[in-house]
């Protein structure tokens, strides 16, 4: 298991998100995308930071919590972006991001 | 020699349940093979040593997101229509973006990074403790208001309004509540 491995896992993980999010017109969807783009960014902040620590006795942590973070603002946005589809769906009674094309009904 | 068996079954099933989440046609299958991903990723953290975001992956993630995802998913689909309702636009051209972005990357991970490095690690947690407490404290607090922040808006943005006037023209789901 070494960091090439990690990585490549990482960048397939953001090459699927990637073509989640560009092909998907439901909004779920596109949010599930995202998500998966955010894991991968997780996985090579870990990697990365397990790379670069001087030795296993001291080793560096800031990949670490720079992950933790993102966790937080992933759940976060989740959940404002899912309070949002929900708000749209009720007035405009459609997710499909084709149809949502005015601001207001 | 086990270690690498076990992080290559892990890393398949992520990759796998993955490529489903954004290839399915039944929005509910993408969302629960999103799960598997998720729990996928939680593994690999496992296996490098970050146990603490193993744990934190699992109750965020799978505990958190997915169920606000799939409640997503439920309440803004009808039972009947969930088969057609993950539509792709474009699959040729973002493949070929997708393709594009994943063949640079690889590049630059298989061309640029010494290719002995292993990444077992002892466990760490009790270091991210410490500095989330002290070095990163600010980022800590701001992340704490920020929470409080989210769980007023998300209620807020959510929040069922009746609005008299605009009752008849604001789609199916109006009939549905009442």
């Amino acid at each position: 298991m070494t960091v090439q491995s990690v990585l490549t896992v990482a960048a397939v993980l953001f090459s699927l998100g990637l073509y989640c999010v560009l092909t998907r017109k439901n909004a779920v969807s596109i949010l599930m995308g995202v998500e998966l783009i955010l894991n991968a960014a997780n996985l090579n902040f870990v990697a990365f930071s397990n790379f670069v620590g001087p030795s296993v006795a001291e080793p560096e942590v800031a990949g670490h919590v720079f992950a933790v973070m993102i966790i937080v603002l992933a759940a976060a946005e989740a959940a404002i972006a899912l309070a949002i589809i929900l708000a749209i769906f009720r007035r405009m009674g459609t997710v499909e991001v084709d149809n949502l094309n005015q601001l207001r009904e | 020699m086990l270690n690498s068996v076990i992080f290559f079954c892990v890393a398949a099933f992520t990759i796998a349940a993955a490529g489903v989440t954004a290839f399915s046609h039944n929005i509910v299958r993408s969302a629960f093979a999103l799960l598997g991903a998720l729990i996928g990723v939680a593994g690999l953290f496992g296996m490098m040593g970050a146990d603490f975001l193993a744990v934190v992956q699992m109750m965020v993630y799978v505990g958190g997101v997915m169920v606000l995802v799939l409640f997503a998913v439920m309440l803004t689909h009808r039972i009947r229509d969930v088969n057609i309702s993950n539509q792709s636009m474009n699959p040729a051209a973002a493949a070929v973006i997708s393709a594009a972005t994943l063949g640079m990357l690889l590049f630059g991970i298989w061309e640029g990074i010494p290719s002995d490095t292993h990444l077992e690690h002892e466990s760490i947690t009790p270091l991210i403790g410490e500095n989330l407490l002290s070095t990163y404290l600010p980022a800590f607090l701001v992340a704490a208001i920020l929470l409080l922040a989210v769980l007023v808006g998300a209620v807020t943005i959510a929040r069922h309004r009746t609005h008299p006037k605009t009752a008849g023209t604001a789609g199916p789901a109006q009939e549905e509540r009442a």
